[in-house]
């Protein structure tokens, strides 16, 4: 009995060790599953999480591609979208950094919104399904105008570039997700501020190319011929031109160069039928808390226009003298080779500031003067040969010796070589001629000059 | 017996569970840890080779100050596609080798020889074609198909590609047994393109591009020096240096005509030799066409003597004021001589010849050397790191788009990677 009993219960001590068992296996059952849950979660999210944090490097990529590429055009431009005048006639309007900023800003949108635009074509971002709404802001901003007026540039070779459309971006897939479409972007090694900064804040300071110009080519009470002149514009160029590379900038890098577009010495003015005057700046900055306004000089100035009336004695070369405003085209260069930046070119560019300028001279201290033959007034002697004709009724038909008084209509034609105009005069005559003969008569006539 | 029968009964029940409770956690549980483990391997098999790419992406590179996806950006963008090739960031940074840079990262993180990198161009393929076409009237039907198909095609084209496509005319042989439907026949001219040219696809006389010396062409299969001329002028558009110059040729006969003799001659060979110096020179691909011959009847067929022959119909002559379709010996043996000339053109500038078998052939052609040649220049044109990818292997792809300088565009960026 007592061998049965101790039989019969090591089946019923396992069996208490295989319920044991189970109901650990349970517990690590549900762990398992937990786990696999939890990590499901996850691997959902993650994906979600990566493909937005992609489609924003994207875009931030995009966004620095935009401010490098519009940095070059709108330093090429002069500092705005479309090419723009620093000076024109006597009005300087050097733009001021929020003209700047703002149309560097506005290119940057409109590029940032082409890869926008590009990204909705089917399959652009590889296995993405997003919308990215259009950025309706952009920004640009320099490391602080200190830092970038000063001589070493060090401290503004980059500038950040912002966009938002106060939107959110929207990924579909896996999951739905979204996130603020706020990005911005750091455009390294381009030292488009500094070049700005450093000509502007030199215009602040008082340097005006016109000036210089002004100054080099009219040397008051003296008179200039229009060669002489051409050839002290060059050199006051020239002279803009040093003085940029070794006053204002004095860097390794910094090449000037200039251009003399316009210059026409038979019509003085004609350079300023170009359009250059702008508007003035009326755009506010969008991400800027205070919306800068910049207002365009007005100051204009008449050039007076007197030409010097002496005694004029004919048959001489006399003096010429012409007061008026002069005006010529120009293009400043300013090369900077430090950096090379990608642009939509498939080669790498330099940055290249251009200023461009329409400068009127003031000649009213300084005539341009020529020389002119002043020939005499003349009376000219004009031979004419007079052909007469004769109406059949006056024409008396004689035979021998006698001499027959007709009536003959008589026209003469006179040239007159120096107007160059035919003049018919009609005259009626009474001359006696022998009858066999009718001769032309040879006479002399004044023409009035 | 009784205390005997339960405790076998107990064992049994005993062994019963515990199989149970084995089978049981075999099933479910097991799996539940064999799954988990499994995506888990997976997962950390992905995320390894992801997060590998993008420690590599998103690393800058200390001398431009750029990460390296906005190099791989530039690199691809302006064509510095090759380890080696150097791009010029100015002397303020110097010149960067990306892809040598780049490789020595992948290397680092994968292991050599354990990943492929692929980036293809983004932008669109810039073509300027010249099709130079044998004005023979044996080349009526090939014309004829041209005319009616190629403006479509090259229009479709456009849509996709950067494309233009002038067709050149040599000076014009009598070609009147053209025919057209129930009246006589027209000469091969650009009149027969009228209303179906486009700013894409022009036609001009080889005659009005006023060549000359040797570069002008001397008959109407001249096509040698038609292409050398063609080169020298330029399309109406003018050559671009960064398009992909294609040169075709359409013709049947050797360079210059086929002479008598059956024999190439030396104006042959020097014709040939124009066109091919010149296609070299501006790096032209050239391509041409071997429209039929009638080589498919050869040999035997003599139709002067055997009018009753059926040659080719395409082809035909006016003799002693009859129409006859001509096909002789010395045709079979020039097929042979003419597919060698053309390949000696179509080697050095990596072209190929075509050799059609009828006359709808000709547009199809056309079609396929434009698909071909786009082709090759994507793969010259993509930067290609590491090794491809073995058969044999478990491959692990990412694939990555990164936008390019040119405003509005992107690439991919593809990688394969195993272990």
């Amino acid at each position: 009995m007592k061998k049965g009993v101790s039989f019969s219960v090591i089946p019923i001590i396992a069996l208490l060790g295989v319920l044991a068992l189970s109901i650990w296996a349970g517990y690590q059952l549900s762990i398992g599953s937990s786990y696999n849950k939890r990590y499901g979660d996850v691997f959902s999210e993650d994906p979600a999480v990566f493909k937005m944090e992609t489609v924003k490097k994207i875009l931030e990529d995009a966004l620095k591609f935009s401010a490098q590429d519009k940095s070059i055009e709108i330093a090429a431009n002069g500092g705005t979208r479309a090419e723009t005048f620093w000076y024109c006639g006597y009005v300087e309007r050097v733009p001021t950094p929020e003209e700047v900023k703002y149309h560097l800003s506005e290119s940057i949108k409109s590029n940032l919104n082409a890869y926008i635009k590009s990204s909705e074509d089917e399959d652009q971002f590889f296995e993405i399904e997003v919308d990215i709404p259009k950025y309706t802001c952009a920004g640009a901003y320099e490391n602080g105008e200190s830092k970038c007026s000063s001589r070493d540039s060090s401290g503004c070779e980059d500038f950040w570039a912002t966009a938002t459309g106060n939107s959110q971006i929207t990924l579909k897939e896996p999951n739905f997700l979204k996130e603020d479409d706020s990005i911005s972007a750091l455009a390294l090694k381009n030292r488009f501020f500094w070049v700005y900064y450093k000509l502007y804040q030199d215009h602040k300071d008082g340097f005006s190319i016109r000036d210089l110009v002004q100054k080099e080519v009219c040397i008051p009470g003296e008179k200039i011929d229009r060669g002489v002149m051409l050839e002290r514009i060059r050199s006051a160029l020239e002279k803009v031109c040093n003085y940029y590379e070794n006053v204002v900038f004095n860097d390794l890098y910094i090449d000037c160069s200039y251009d003399l577009m316009c210059f026409n010495e038979m019509q003085p003015s004609m350079c300023l039928n170009s359009m250059c005057d702008r508007g003035p700046f009326t755009e506010g900055l969008c991400d800027s808390p205070n919306a800068l306004r910049a207002s365009g000089m007005s100051e204009k100035i008449t050039g007076k226009i007197i030409y010097f009336e002496g005694e004029e004695e004919c048959d001489k070369w006399i003096d010429r003298y012409y007061y008026e405003n002069d005006d010529f085209r120009f293009q400043i260069r300013i090369k900077d080779s430090k950096f090379k930046i990608p642009t939509i070119e498939k080669e790498l560019k330099n940055l290249i500031w251009e200023i461009n300028g329409i400068i009127s001279i003031d000649h009213s201290e300084c005539p341009i003067y020529w020389k002119e033959y002043i020939p005499c007034p003349t009376t000219t002697t004009v031979t004419t040969t007079t052909v007469q004709t004769m109406t059949t009724q006056q024409i008396v038909t004689t035979t021998g010796p006698t001499v027959t008084t007709v009536q003959v209509t008589t026209t003469q034609q006179v040239a007159t070589t120096i107007e160059e105009v035919t003049t018919t005069y009609q005259v009626v005559t009474t001359v006696q001629i022998p009858t066999t003969t009718i001769q032309p008569v040879t006479t002399t006539i004044n023409i009035p000059m | 017996m009784k205390g005997q029968t339960l405790e076998m009964l107990g064992f049994l029940i005993l062994s019963v569970t515990v199989i149970g409770i084995i089978i049981f956690m075999r099933t479910y549980l097991a799996g539940s840890y064999g799954n988990t483990l499994l995506s888990l391997t997976e997962r950390q098999e992905t995320e390894g080779m992801r997060s590998g790419l993008n420690t590599i992406l998103q690393t800058t590179d200390p001398k431009t100050g750029r990460k390296m996806e906005e190099l791989i950006g530039i690199s691809s963008y302006t064509e510095k596609v090759k380890k080696g090739d150097k791009i010029d960031f100015g002397p303020g940074i110097g010149e960067v080798d990306i892809l040598t840079m780049l490789e020595e990262r992948f290397n680092g993180i994968y292991g050599e020889g354990k990943w492929y990198l692929k980036v293809p161009p983004a932008d669109k393929f810039f073509t300027q074609i010249v099709i130079v076409v044998d004005t023979s009237a044996s080349l009526c039907d090939d014309v004829d198909n041209i005319k009616s198909s190629l403006p479509k095609i090259i229009q479709d084209l456009s849509e996709e590609y950067d494309i233009t496509a002038t067709i050149y005319m040599l000076p014009g042989a009598d070609s009147s047994c053209c025919k057209k439907t129930g009246y006589g026949g027209y000469d091969l001219t650009c009149d027969l393109f009228e209303g179906k040219l486009t700013d894409n696809l022009q036609c001009m006389s080889i005659n009005s591009l006023d060549c000359v010396g040797n570069m002008l062409p001397q008959n109407e299969e001249d096509w040698g020096r038609g292409l050398g001329c063609i080169i020298q002028k330029g399309p109406p558009q003018g050559w671009n240096e960064k398009s992909t110059k294609i040169g075709i040729i359409l013709s049947d006969e050797l360079s210059g005509g086929n002479d008598d003799s059956g024999e190439e001659l030396y104006y042959n060979m020097a014709s040939l030799e124009i066109g091919k110096k010149k296609a070299e020179e501006i790096g032209m691909y050239v391509f041409p066409i071997k429209t039929e011959t009638g080589r498919k009847i050869c040999p035997g067929c003599d139709c002067p003597n055997y009018p009753e022959c059926s040659c080719a119909p395409n082809i035909c002559v006016y003799y002693q004021n009859q129409q006859y379709p001509v096909f002789s010996k010395i045709q079979c043996k020039m097929d042979g001589i003419l597919y060698s000339q053309m390949k000696r053109i179509a080697e050095p500038t990596e072209g190929d010849v075509y050799e059609l078998s009828g006359s709808g052939e000709a547009t199809k052609s056309i079609l396929e050397i434009i698909k071909r040649v786009e082709a090759e220049e994507r793969e010259k044109r993509s930067i290609k790191l590491g090794i491809p990818p073995p058969k044999n292997k478990k491959i692990n792809t990412e694939t990555l788009t990164i936008p390019i300088p040119l405003i509005g565009k992107y690439t991919n960026i593809y990688l394969y990677q195993w272990s």
